[in-house]
């Protein structure tokens, strides 16, 4: 034991199906997904949390239970009102005791468009439009402004919730049996889905730029015809020859330093965490901050 | 930047070395899709669409293989 590298569960034999009960008390850990939220691996700690119920009762072999739990651990980022269908998901596939980096693989290929789909439905439009209207009414001095706005932004991420682990868990129940037949021609297609929308994430999630402008001479400002400062800005030049290439390059040098040098992650959180200290301390990394150094570029 | 450390992580657990292009492939879809103005804010759905089609068409082809090797087949997996 003890590596995270197991690929089969030891007990191959199908849990019986979860009841209503761990399925609704699942439901309503889901509320927890964002405790313990942190930069490293996101919402993984309440992501397990809200699944253990159904984990405990489909692992009864402890080993078992301590490897899904540990790949149940792993980096995970989704729409807090619809992650109860990567659970369903998820659960089915646990059951049914799949290669467990087919299990992976799903759970990384879904949580990335949900986070998507639920941003642009719910943070963009639903609650900003329920906010707008009830706080409207709770300005005119209405007290049912506040009390509606719970209601419809809870109710309707309940109703989803709810609906969304009974409906995945019995497609994915459903779906189980064909896909255990060409089980490993399954989890090669997942897990493509899956690199492929890690590769994705690298780009869409990595915000890390360089901040350095090097003065270079003066210029004519085209519309207001005044001499302004000219600079060299390196993000823009990096951008030239490809866009988001430092998270890339942190995200390869992380892999290679845990792949080929066997480091731990913990180890890989301290060094990034030198090189943003070290970074800023000389003004290398943009944002609004005053450099250690003083720096011509910052 | 913390966050790098969860997709090696992820990285060094399903990454095949077949599958280095899929990777880059992914990265170069959401770099295109996330950077014009009228797809940016469905990127992860819009990549996922291209993803999914090339994991099924993966699955199909292995599957028509085994297939055809009959049953003593097993075809590279991870």
């Amino acid at each position: 034991m003890a590596s995270n590298d197991e690929l089969v569960y030891v007990d191959q034999t199908p849990a019986p199906a979860l009841d209503k009960a761990t399925l609704n008390k699942m439901v309503w850990r889901s509320m927890n997904l964002q405790a313990s939220f942190n930069y490293e691996r996101m919402q993984a700690a309440g992501w397990l949390w809200s699944i253990l119920p159904g984990l405990e009762k489909i692992h009864t072999n402890k080993d078992d239970l301590a490897t899904s739990m540990k790949h149940n651990l792993e980096f995970f980022n989704t729409h807090p009102f619809l992650v109860t269908f990567v659970m369903g998901i998820v659960l089915s596939m646990e059951q049914n005791k799949a290669d467990i980096n087919s299990i992976r693989a799903v759970r990384v290929a879904a949580m990335g468009p949900l986070g998507g789909i639920g941003d642009a439905l719910f943070w963009f439009t639903l609650v900003p439009i329920t906010a707008g209207i009830t706080a409207n009414m709770a300005i005119s001095g209405s007290a049912v402004g506040p009390i509606l706005y719970f209601i419809i932004t809870f109710g309707v991420q309940m109703l989803l919730r709810y609906w969304l682990m009974y409906w995945s868990y019995a497609m994915g129940t459903g779906a189980i049996e064909v896909l255990t037949k060409n089980a490993r021609e399954f989890t090669h297609a997942a897990a493509m889905l899956g690199v492929f929308v890690v590769g994705a994430l690298t780009c869409n999630y990595g915000a890390t730029k360089l901040g350095m402008k090097i003065p270079n001479g003066t210029k004519i400002d085209a519309t207001t015809k005044e001499t302004v400062a000219n600079y060299i800005d390196l993000q823009a030049l990096l951008d030239g020859i490809l866009p988001a290439l430092i998270p890339l390059a942190l995200t390869l040098m992380c892999y290679a330093l845990i792949k080929k040098k066997q480091w731990s992650p913990t180890k890989c959180i301290v060094l990034l965490l030198v090189i943003g200290i070290v970074g800023c301390a000389f003004g290398i990394w943009s944002g609004t901050y005053t450099a250690l150094v003083s720096v011509p570029w910052h | 930047m913390m966050r790098y450390v969860g997709f090696a992580v992820l990285l060094k657990i399903m990454l095949a070395d077949d599958m280095w292009g899929i990777y880059l492939a992914g990265f170069a879809a959401a770099a295109l899709f996330g950077n014009v103005t009228a797809t940016s804010g469905a990127t992860l759905i819009l990549v996922a669409f291209i993803g999914a089609a090339i994991a099924i068409y993966d699955y199909n082809a292995n599957v028509k293989i085994k297939e055809l090797k009959g049953n003593g087949g097993a075809s590279d997996g991870i």
